[in-house]
């Protein structure tokens, strides 16, 4: 893939600054916990907290500032080993997510991306 | 690779104060190499939610095999007395349906899971090591479609045995292609569960070719499908390292 011009880089910036400014987005946790769930579609608490790497009191808020937004929406399952808490994302959460996904494909190639996948 | 993100560091770790309170402390404006290393993360803590995942498949696809060759003989057979030709057959046509609809349900979801993955490695990495060889794949398995109609319509029990065969040979390469876009690298059960399926496959059209023997046929398979539950319980229970499980 042929690195963006100049030109698409400034228009890339521009919209990852309009993708951030709104305030369910303003917090790179939430933006992790939004690209997991695009990913995923359904994570547990737990496996959030491990994401994270947040306290489950931060993790909550962060939760609920994305519910609150629409993006995500938290509910309690069923399960063989006992009731989860899990966060499924919701048509508004998926139109961001794609949004997200733009962005991260018109950002310039930076030198740690530009060498390729991981090992 | 850090070992929080940003606002984690600085976030509040209690439950009492003021949303407000939070929002000062927490929230920020997200410059570009966040987004990119929220991409990282979730790619590398996702990879272990994906090979639990992929357990599912191997263990649907294990036991779906499994009923093919074993419900004919078990419901055919003179263990089930109870059973007659017409209950018997619906039994049998309803069981397969049902394993096969399972099987297809996880295959779908596991492959949807993988898709959405490399949708996202690749707009983090710019690195698609598949892309050039994605029309040889479809090359090869409209080749093995093809293949496997010019055999059927022999119409003989030895020739759809082999069309299946043959049409599995190339349906490896398939599982290969989603095993590589879900995951980087691929992990050691994947390789072995395609593997296996491609040498039971193999095995499989050898023999029916070289001896003509059904039971030859089914014993290549025996080995595959005990491979694949195998490659299922390590996924599931295996060690995941520093990666999210669900």
């Amino acid at each position: 893939m042929a690195p963006p011009s100049s030109g698409a880089a400034t228009e890339s910036l521009a919209g990852l600054g309009e993708q951030f400014a709104q305030e369910e987005l303003r917090s790179s946790a939430r933006v992790l916990i939004m690209l997991s769930l695009g990913v995923n579609h359904r994570l547990g608490f737990t496996a959030l907290l491990v994401l994270t790497h947040c306290g489950k009191g931060s993790l909550n808020y962060h939760l609920k500032q994305l519910e609150g937004a629409g993006l995500i929406r938290m509910s309690t399952v069923f399960t063989f080993g006992g009731p989860r808490v899990v966060a499924d994302i919701t048509e508004k959460g998926q139109v961001r997510y794609r949004g997200l996904i733009e962005e991260l494909r018109r950002l310039p190639v930076s030198e740690s991306t530009a060498v390729g996948v991981p090992s | 690779m850090t070992s929080g993100t940003r606002d984690e560091r600085s976030a509040p770790q209690v439950e009492g104060g003021s949303d407000r309170d939070r929002s000062e402390a927490v929230d920020h404006t997200i410059a570009p190499d966040e987004l990119r290393e929220s991409a990282r993360r979730t790619l590398q803590f996702g990879r272990g939610v994906l090979r639990r995942r992929w357990a599912a498949y191997y263990a649907a696809w294990g036991l779906a095999v499994t009923c093919y060759f074993l419900l004919p003989d078990l419901l055919g057979g003179p263990s089930i007395p109870l059973v007659t030709p017409l209950e018997g057959t619906a039994l049998f046509v309803g069981l397969l349906l049902g394993v096969t609809l399972g099987a297809l349900t996880v295959s779908l979801v596991v492959f949807g899971l993988a898709e959405r993955t490399f949708a996202l490695r690749l707009a983090t990495y710019r690195s698609n090591p598949f892309r050039s060889r994605d029309r040889v794949f479809r090359y090869a398995i409209v080749a093995a479609l093809v293949l496997g109609v010019v055999i059927l319509s022999t119409r003989s029990t030895f020739a759809a045995l082999l069309a299946v065969d043959a049409t599995l040979v190339v349906l490896t390469l398939f599982l290969i292609r989603h095993l590589g876009r879900a995951f980087h690298p691929v992990p050691i059960e994947g390789w072995a569960a395609s593997t296996s399926f491609f040498l039971a496959a193999a095995a499989s059209c050898v023999s029916l070719l070289a001896f003509g023997s059904e039971t030859a046929h089914m014993w290549a398979w025996l080995g595959g499908i005990l491979v694949w539950f195998g490659c299922a319980a390590y996924a599931r229970f295996g060690p995941v390292g520093n990666e999210v499980t669900t």
